[in-house]
């Protein structure tokens, strides 16, 4: 049996053939995929075996999906192991090289990704998404992630205070 | 939150819900509907949680520490809808309720399967997170499915569920139909609805032990105890043996279609209703299927009670019992024949039978012996073809054996006799050394001397043939390689110390035959050595080992003249290269050879084989042509009835001519006997010797006994001097039991315990304690 073509329709209506290892790099699309293939295969359904499948991802605008296409592309070969016992230890390994050159994109696109991978089911790519947010954090002081993330204070001095003496444990000396 | 997003959310995704879970259309699921239902739910659940109201944890509580998700409102609906769903699913015209619950459960199971994968982000955030918080009703989806169908489906229909399932099984089992097929997907289903509420992925089986198992076991043993009890009244035990494996065959193959978890129980209940139920009636068959030789349907028979382990110890002594009264019954039948023949030869013989009290027989050693092989070989193909040589049919075997090898009417004709079997296992050696036979083994030899309880009177009987054999004629070099091998054979299955006394007698024959020839060496440096006998053969023989020779050496005689130089100077020798030994000398087992030159003339002289008494008494006639009894038993001093034995072969042989003739006449000092002047014989070589009877059996076998009996009181002796040292002071009953377990080469009776035991006293090895219910050691 010849593999079935996979057409990923992104919201915005552009169609993109890929690969079915490539798409199955979402967890959702290759639970589709488990869900819906044999399914129809026992079913007899008219449609025909060549017939390429669609897979509408509705909250996904094409530019995304095309940085999205490209990891998936990238890691096609790769499994990644899927124990969540070693959390600890992926959260504090480094991000991959590849992966730090690939989230080099403005904040908004790095925001999209991140979201994207996060309905699309895509853990590792979610897990570096955050891990380069985390990175721009790291070491700044309030007003400093205020300024990189654009974010206004609405905290009242009073709340600001209260805020501080509760998390003094936590300061780096 | 906005209520009515929640209710819009709902209903944008309950049509698709019902697809997937199984519509009545059966309609099917597109990839459109899936990821729409999937980004409604993951725009509600996102957008409900950045909807939340900002920083109220500030100053808060621990539980408002953490972060509250959205997906519970959407859990409850799914939740209420299931219920409704399964409470609405519609029994089909003509269907049964298990073919319905058979048909909806397989397409609700995918259903759930797919519904799972669907509201996917529920379960990853939401549903993680309640767990994670130690809410243990909150389930995954696809749990939370498959519980609704243990609540709705399963327990609320269980009664006609099972009742439907047992009815199948129950059709199986006659035969009413061919496949259950069908039947595993609904006892699969009771597997998967078992839950650990504290690891959903953990297999719980609690579902389908309680609500199925049990039904099914039950049911199992009702319908087998009905079956197995008919089809033992209608067919027999014969025919049931080969039902009952083909039973447990099929069931066994049912487990296939059941959880693994039902083998033990499964297998107890058909051993227990198909066997345990049944042994008693089973085992009664043993004893005539043995009779008919019926040795495939035993193995049927042992293979079906090996199921059951305990079962098989009543068959193994109901088996060894069979073995014993088959030995016992084919002696009995021995002895039977050999005393019908014996009155035969007695009639004969007088005419008449010999005495009341019933026929005394000679035991055929080598037909003795094979009668008890003959039992045991039998029953031991029988261990081999129907118990595949298990370890405890073979014990069984043996303890069969040892029993009416050593206890039975020829060995034992009275309770508690001394056991001849030993006695005729050393004839049967004896006779097997000597005479060759093809039809007589060493094989068979030591098979039976492996079950003899009294290996000490084996012994003392094996070198009192030996002594015989080695005293009687030559050995040539094959004959001593036989006898080495069994030496050797016995010493492996006893010990080194048990035949040292039958390798010193060989070691005897040895030395004697180097002390013959420095006795030739000798004499021949003498300055005349023409008054020596020349050719001498010695035997200097031990007396311990062969104190069978030395009984009755007493015997005296007075040595014809020419033979004190011989045995002066022999002794001087002796002394010399063995000073402190004692020689003495056992006349009556001294054989001479002479030549006597009263051939026709023309003729070459006779060669005589004699006694030293039978010398004796015809070296006067060198003097004389006649002589009477009174001057005859003047020369040679020798005893009467000595004097009797061996001048019979003399005149039987017409050496000597008796005056007058007659058995009563031979010792009649009147009588007198006169040597012929020129004897006749178709051979030169004539044999005097062998005419003479040193002593007769009937001495022997008491004799025998006697040193047996010796023997016997020297181990017990020994061993309880060992007992003693050892525990000093020791309670009779300890001591009696601990000596008899000591004890492997005969079973010693209480009474030859207590007999050492006194001896022991009256030598002051021991004494009795004070309390006079124990003993002390003396030092």
């Amino acid at each position: 049996m010849t593999e079935r073509k996979i057409i990923i329709i992104t919201s915005d209506g552009d169609k993109f053939p890929v690969e079915r290892k490539v798409a199955e790099k979402s967890i959702l699309i290759k639970n589709m995929l488990k869900n819906l293939l044999p399914a129809e295969d026992e079913e007899e359904d008219d449609e025909d075996e060549d017939e390429p499948i669609e897979v509408p991802t509705q909250n996904v605008r094409s530019a995304v999906m095309k940085n999205i296409l490209e990891w998936c592309d990238h890691y096609k070969d790769y499994n990644f192991p899927d124990d969540e016992q070693d959390d600890d230890s992926k959260k504090s390994a480094p991000i991959d090289a590849w992966d730090k050159n690939f989230l080099n994109v403005d904040q908004e696109m790095l925001y999209e990704i991140i979201l994207a991978a996060n309905y699309l089911n895509i853990k590792p790519l979610l897990n570096a998404g955050c891990k380069v947010v985390a990175e721009m954090i790291r070491g700044k002081s309030p007003e400093e992630i205020r300024k990189t993330f654009n974010i206004v204070n609405d905290f009242t001095p009073e709340e600001e205070a209260a805020i501080r003496r509760e998390n003094e444990w936590a300061e780096d000396r | 939150m906005s209520n009515s997003f929640l209710d819009r959310t709902w209903k944008e995704i309950e049509p698709a819900i019902h697809v997937i879970l199984g519509d009545e259309k059966n309609s099917s699921l597109d990839s459109f509907m899936y990821t729409q239902t999937y980004t409604k739910v993951y725009d509600y659940c996102t957008a409900a949680s950045s909807r939340r109201p900002a920083a109220s944890s500030v100053g808060g509580g621990p539980g408002d520490g953490s972060v509250r998700l959205v997906g519970g409102e959407l859990y409850a609906k799914l939740k209420t809808y299931l219920k409704h769903y399964l409470e609405n699913l519609k029994q089909k015209e003509g269907e049964s309720f298990l073919q319905f619950y058979i048909r909806t459960w397989e397409r609700y199971l995918i259903g759930s399967t797919r519904l799972n994968d669907v509201l996917d982000y529920i379960n990853r955030y939401w549903v993680t997170k309640e767990r994670g918080d130690g809410h243990r009703e909150i389930y995954d989806i696809l749990s939370l499915c498959l519980l609704s169908w243990r609540d709705y489906k399963f327990h609320t229909n269980l009664d006609i569920l099972m009742s439907e399932i047992m009815e199948q099984i129950r059709d199986q089992r006659l035969n009413k139909i061919e496949s259950i097929g069908n039947l595993s997907v609904a006892i699969k289903s009771f597997v998967l609805l078992g839950f650990d509420v504290n690891d959903l992925k953990k297999q719980n089986l609690s579902v389908y032990i309680n609500d199925f198992e049990k039904s099914f076991l039950t049911e199992t043993y009702n319908f087998y105890a009905e079956e197995s009890q008919n089809f033992i009244k209608e067919y027999g035990v014969v025919n049931y043996l080969v039902k009952a494996e083909q039973r447990i065959e099929e069931e066994l193959k049912r487990l296939e279609e059941l959880n693994d978890h039902t083998r033990r129980p499964l297998n107890d209940c058909l051993n227990e209703v198909l066997i345990t139920n049944h042994a008693d009636v089973i085992r009664s068959e043993l004893t005539p299927l043995l009779d008919q030789e019926r040795y495939s349907d035993i193995r049927r028979m042992h293979h079906l009670l090996k199921r059951v382990p305990m079962t098989i110890d009543p068959l193994l002594q109901q088996f060894q019992a069979y073995i014993r009264q088959q030995g016992l019954n084919a002696v009995e039948e021995l002895k039977l024949q050999l005393e019908a023949q014996q009155k035969e030869q007695s009639v004969e013989e007088d005419g008449k039978p010999k005495s009341k009290k019933g026929v005394a027989y000679d035991v055929d050693a080598k037909t003795y012996i094979q009668t008890l092989l003959k039992v045991y070989h039998k029953f031991q193909n029988v261990v081999k073809e129907s118990f595949e040589n298990n370890e405890a049919f073979v014990k069984a075997l043996d303890s069969a054996c040892q029993s009416f090898i050593n206890y039975n009417p020829i060995a034992t004709p009275k309770d508690k006799s001394k056991s001849k079997t030993p006695d005729l296992l050393a004839k049967y050696a004896d006779e097997m050394l000597r005479k060759k036979p093809e039809d007589m083994s060493v094989d068979e030899l030591m098979t039976v001397f492996k079950f003899i309880d009294d290996k000490e009177s084996f012994e003392v009987w094996y070198r009192r043939f030996l002594s015989k054999r080695l005293m009687g004629s030559t050995m040539t070099p094959e004959d001593g390689e036989r006898e080495e091998l069994i030496i050797g054979k016995l010493r492996s299955a006893n010990t080194q110390e048990y035949t040292n006394k039958i390798t010193n007698m060989f070691n005897d024959i040895r030395v004697s035959r180097d002390l013959g020839a420095l006795y030739k060496e000798t004499i021949m440096q003498e300055p005349n050595p023409k008054e020596y006998v020349s050719d001498l053969e010695p035997r200097i023989l031990d007396s311990g080992a062969w104190q069978s020779i030395f009984n009755k050496s007493n015997e005296s005689i007075l040595l014809p003249p020419m033979l004190i130089n011989t045995q002066e100077k022999f002794a001087s020798i002796y002394q010399s290269k063995f000073p402190g030994r004692q020689l003495s000398w056992i006349w009556n087992r001294s054989k001479v050879e002479l030549k006597a030159n009263i051939s026709k003339p023309g003729k070459p002289p006779f060669l005589f084989t004699v006694t030293l008494f039978q010398m004796a008494i015809l070296y006067p006639f060198n003097e004389a042509d006649t002589l009477s009894v009174a001057e005859l038993l003047e020369a040679t001093a020798a005893p009467v009835d000595v004097f009797k034995a061996n001048i019979v072969p003399l005149v039987k042989n017409k050496l000597l001519i008796q005056n007058p003739p007659g058995e009563e006449a031979i010792t009649k000092p009147h009588t007198t006997f006169t040597i012929v002047k020129e004897y006749t014989s178709k051979r030169i070589k004539v044999n005097f010797a062998s005419g003479v009877k040193i002593t007769d059996s009937k001495n022997e076998e008491k004799d025998t006994n006697t040193e047996i009996q010796m023997r016997h009181h020297g181990i017990l002796k020994a061993s309880i001097v060992r007992v003693m040292k050892a525990r000093k002071h020791y309670k009779h009953e300890q001591l009696t039991s601990e000596v008899y377990k000591m004890i492997d080469r005969f079973k010693p009776t209480v009474a030859d315990i207590k007999k050492a035991i006194e001896v022991l006293i009256d030598e002051q090895y021991l004494a009795r304690d004070s309390e006079g219910t124990g003993y002390e050691y003396l030092s």
